[in-house]
């Protein structure tokens, strides 16, 4: 059953040169790379002052902001978590442990594939559609159940 | 036969019986209804043609939903069916008269006639619209929730033919995941034979296959780049992005064109086969086959296995004669002419291919297969094409079937009712080429798409001298190849996509109305919009204004790169202290505005318009990228929350909830500070959208709630209430303020929107100076300006006049309760060198301002 939950620990976005970010996000549990300057680290929030401070030594300009606010990520779990992501969305779905950017329900987001579930980001604008999308697109398959 | 009410379906008020497997075709047609239809503009009688889906005639109301394809359609009890063409009715309209006014409705009709005097086509076109439709859609409710889902199958294969079974097999036994999918159910067109064992043996092991899902009644509509397959199921709308397609839709019967080939009683052969085979049902008890191929007579068989009396003949077919229906043929044989009596003839005169799908996939991976790409393969031979396709082996290019003989008379489209004599009036009026001739006939731009009738448009065409154009060659086709309802078209319509802020919640709470702004949902008031309006003006409010577009910008070239991009001065901004910024296109026309806000250590805080956000980051990045300049950009729209404190008491009401001094001196006018609001650590700006005292608290996102609650709480005595966009827009405009993209055109430059103080032109470059140059060159025509109205000022849009000549329009419009006056904004041109200063709209005189109408000199923001 395809079943959503937030994922805990907010985020934390980076914004510096390239090899920076590379050097940042080595050993990071949820490192999304969006952009070669731009790496959001999901999961990160607390660790933002030490972050910053890091990156600070990597790369003198660069920035790192507390984005919780700006991201929600939906982990989706459940044995018709793949057909329920197929059915909202036209990108392929990378293999295990891989990491995709595209539309979902519509919306921008922002996919990592992972052994026992999925995790969807989309801007917190936007991701009470998902949170409604999801069960409605797979109702068929089972009741999915936010919470 | 013995039947109930439980059984039947309802036909115009008759009861007519329903058995198990009938089309509602089939259950009309054994109950003896023979006309289906009116043709299109001569309300010629069309009864059952070519039962396949392929052909206009059957095409009836089932259920309230107009244009259904009878044949095409399960009959089920209960069903309501009735004819929609026809006054008073299909069998008995009085409209049928047209079709001996021949003369009166030559071809290009629309073009030609009810031209003079001007007021005739006004009054005309109602009654022809519904003299030559179709229907009418009589359903008010909402659209239902129709789905659009993905599906990422390896291969889609389109019809569930021999063909295309065999190919789904091929690829599933190869390891590939299979969609197949076919507009009714694998071989239910088919009669009984050979070919139907067969079908009905391989869909048995495509239904038993894990590899293979099988979409039944799910026709294939379109195939888009991508490959992307659009399939029109029952329920759901299929949006299937396969690795490659496979299109196996079969073949079609084609089309015969001669005098009286439109009777009721003429068929394509394959549906009067399917009438009798599959339904039991005999399209007439004498019936003349035509044609001379194995497949003629294995429809002769199975019509006379069905008890009918059956000749076959080949020949050229010289006319179809009857009434109401089809009573002769005759047919010609060398020199001889033959009439043989007959109730029903059945043309067997070859196979099309049913190619509308594979001609929208030029340069895509689909192949195809069967009788798609060579009509009139054997058994033996689809299955093994549609093997080798199923395992991906490429197919040789298949030759484009031979035209058939030019039609020298008869109905050429079925759908627009274009006969040869209109196709000979298009061409000896100087129509040349397929496509124009096809533009001014209409042919084959029917609801069957040219699948009756294209090929014998361009046989006509290419059987004149002086033809131009690629009359040979295919012609385009485009989707949906199948009629969709407006309903399936709407399919995914609820996936429309709003943007919430942090504070949605408690805008509902409020029982605010919300409204669409751009992406945006916000609050358009909260239940009285004066009320709201006079918060600001005379005691406090707040507004949500979380949309605006928020960014920092960092790097070594941050300051390089804003300089370059704002036509302001920006360098010399101090910690602390922010300007208004336009943002200029590369032609100097404003594309956005907000502000530029110095934070130190080079980082800058900017905002853009609530619309302009995302476009924004993509406008910040691009320039970027061009300058070549080293600089991060940090979209915060959606991680920081704003709310704007505005009105005479607002700094009262900050100073309850900050410890901080909050006097004019400690933070005036135009400055931005750090400072904690309720707790909530707040980037705090002191501006005036409103024309009031005002401060906007940027502030993280997560503490939106906490903010607005405290703020709300705190000014309950001093009567607070929070304004919406209906109260904003008002305020706004009594200042005087543009709002991007509703008071600007696609032209403005800051000079046209009297903002030429926005722009440093002496600064050595920014996006747009060259363009302001070149603009700059030229006297301005048109300029935007304030305008007041003694009384209400007309309605957004409403032209205005100079002198009684028409010089421009309203862009914004209201009556200003603080001035009691109407106020707007409107674009005017120059009357004899000058722009007027005296207008007039609607009858309202108005005067142009040339200051805002609400405080203008700015002393309450800066109170």
């Amino acid at each position: 059953m395809p079943e959503l939950e937030l994922f805990p620990g907010g985020a934390v976005g980076c914004f510096a040169r390239p090899s920076a970010l590379d050097a940042l996000a080595e050993g990071a549990d949820v490192p999304l790379r969006v952009a070669p300057t731009e790496l959001l680290l999901l999961g990160a929030r607390s660790a933002l002052a030490e972050l910053a401070q890091r990156l600070a030594s990597l790369d003198p300009h660069g920035l790192a902001l507390d984005l919780s606010s700006a991201h929600a990520t939906w982990i989706v779990r459940g044995d018709d978590r793949l057909e329920a992501f197929a059915r909202l969305s036209a990108i392929p779905l990378p293999a295990q442990g891989g990491f995709a950017q595209g539309l979902v329900a519509h919306v921008p987001a922002k996919v990592v594939v992972r052994e026992d579930d999925l995790l969807i980001t989309v801007s917190s604008v936007v991701s009470h559609h998902l949170r409604d999308r999801l069960p409605a697109v797979c109702g068929d398959l089972a009741e999915a159940v936010a919470r | 036969m013995l039947f109930t009410l439980n059984d039947a379906l309802d036909f115009e008020g008759q009861q007519i019986p329903v058995e198990p497997g009938d089309s509602v075709a089939s259950a009309l047609y054994r109950a003896g209804v023979r006309v289906f239809s009116r043709s299109f503009k001569y309300h010629r009688r069309r009864g059952l043609y070519c039962l396949t889906g392929d052909c206009p005639n059957c095409m009836v109301n089932v259920d309230g939903d107009p244009c259904v394809r009878a044949c095409v359609t399960a009959a089920a009890p209960g069903q309501r069916v009735h004819r929609e063409t026809g006054w008073p009715s299909a069998d008995r309209d009085a409209l049928g008269v047209l079709d001996r006014m021949h003369r009166l409705l030559p071809v290009g009709f629309y073009y030609k006639t009810l031209l003079r005097p001007r007021w005739a086509w006004p009054r005309a076109e109602p009654m022809v619209r519904r003299v030559a439709g179709r229907g009418t859609i009589t359903r008010l409710e909402p659209p239902a929730n129709r789905e659009a889902r993905n599906a990422h199958p390896d291969v889609v294969v389109i019809g569930g033919g021999v063909a295309g079974l065999s190919a789904a097999l091929a690829a599933a036994e190869a390891g590939r995941t299979v969609l197949l999918c076919d507009e009714g159910r694998p071989g239910e067109k088919v009669a009984p034979g050979p070919d139907r064992e067969r079908i009905d043996e391989l869909a048995a092991q495509a239904a038993a296959s894990e590899q293979i899902t099988v979409l039944e009644q799910s026709p294939a509509i379109g195939i888009y780049e991508g490959p992307l397959v659009v399939i029109n199921a029952p329920d759901v709308l299929h949006l299937a992005h396969p690795e490659s397609v496979i299109v196996a839709t079969g073949a079609v019967d084609e089309h015969g064109v001669f005098p009286g080939n439109d009777l009721p009683g003429v068929w394509l052969a394959r549906g009067a086969a399917r009438l009798a085979g599959v339904h039991g049902v005999l399209p007439g008890r004498r019936i003349v086959v035509a044609g001379g191929s194995s497949e003629a007579e294995r429809h002769a068989g199975t019509l006379r296995a069905a008890g009918a009396d059956v000749t076959v003949v080949e020949g050229r077919i010289v006319e179809a004669r009857g009434g109401r229906e089809l009573q002769r043929v005759v047919i010609e044989r060398g020199a001889a002419r033959e009439e043989i009596d007959c109730d029903a003839l059945v043309l067997a005169l070859g196979l099309v291919a049913r190619d509308g799908l594979a001609l929208q996939a030029a340069g895509l991976p689909v192949a195809t297969v069967g009788d798609a790409a060579t009509p009139g393969l054997s058994l033996a031979e689809a299955e093994a094409q549609g093997r080798r396709a199923g395992r991906g082996e490429p197919e040789a290019q298949r030759a484009e079937a031979d035209l058939p003989a030019a039609p020298r008379d008869g109905i050429v489209c079925l759908c627009e009712d274009v006969g040869v004599d209109e196709l000979d009036q298009a061409w000896q009026e100087g129509f040349r080429s397929t496509e124009i001739v096809k533009r001014y006939t209409t042919a084959t731009m029917g609801p069957c798409q040219g699948a009756m009738c294209h090929r014998h448009v361009r046989a006509f065409i290419a059987s004149r001298p002086g033809a131009t154009g690629p009359a040979h060659g295919p012609m385009t086709a485009r989707p949906p190849t199948r009629g969709i309802t407006l309903m399936e078209a709407a399919a995914g319509v609820r996936d429309e996509v709003h943007q919430h802020t942090a504070l949605h919640e408690r805008h509902l709470a409020l029982n605010a109305t919300m409204e669409p702004a751009g992406a945006w949902r916000r609050p358009k008031h909260y239940g009285d919009a004066l009320a709201e309006y006079w918060a600001v003006r005379k005691g406090v409010s707040v507004m949500d204004v979380g949309t605006l577009g928020k960014f920092i910008v960092a790097g070594p070239d941050a300051t390089a790169f804003l300089e370059r991009l704002y036509p302001c001065r920006v360098s010399d901004l101090e910690p602390g202290r922010f300007r208004y910024a336009v943002l200029l296109g590369e032609h100097g026309f404003v594309i956005d505005d907000g502000i530029v806000c110095a934070l130190g250590d080079g980082r800058w805080y900017v905002t853009f318009t609530s619309s302009g956000a995302a476009a924004m980051e993509a406008t910040l990045k691009d320039w970027a990228e061009t300058f070549g300049h080293e600089v991060h950009i940090a979209d915060l729209t959606a991680a920081w929350g704003a709310i704007n404190v505005a009105g005479p008491r607002s700094r009262e009401l900050l100073q309850r909830l900050s410890s901080e001094p909050l006097g004019n001196e400690a933070f005036p006018y135009l400055r931005r500070r750090e400072l904690t609001v309720a707790g909530v650590p707040c980037s705090a700006i002191r501006l005036g959208f409103v024309g009031e005292l005002s401060y906007e608290l940027h502030h993280p996102g997560d503490r939106s709630a906490e903010l607005w609650d405290a703020l709300l709480e705190a000014g309950r005595d001093l009567d607070i209430r929070p304004h919406g966009l209906d109260a904003l827009r008002l305020l706004r405009l009594e200042k005087g303020h543009i709002i991007i993209g509703q008071d600007t055109d696609f032209d403005a430059t800051p000079a046209k929107l009297n903002m030429s103080w926005a722009v440093r032109q002496e600064k050595p470059w920014f996006v747009g100076k060259r363009g302001l140059e070149r603009a700059a060159a030229h006297e301005a025509q048109r300029k935007l300006v304030a305008v007041s109205f003694a009384s209400a000022a007309p309605p957004e849009g409403a032209p205005l006049r100079a002198g009684g000549r028409l010089v421009g329009q309203l862009t914004s419009s209201a009556w200003s309760p603080a001035l009691e006056c109407g106020v707007a904004l409107g674009w005017v041109e120059r009357v004899d060198g000058a722009f007027p200063n005296n207008l007039e709209s609607e009858g309202v005189q108005g005067s142009v301002v040339e200051h805002a109408f609400y405080d203008p000199e700015g002393e309450r923001l800066r109170a």
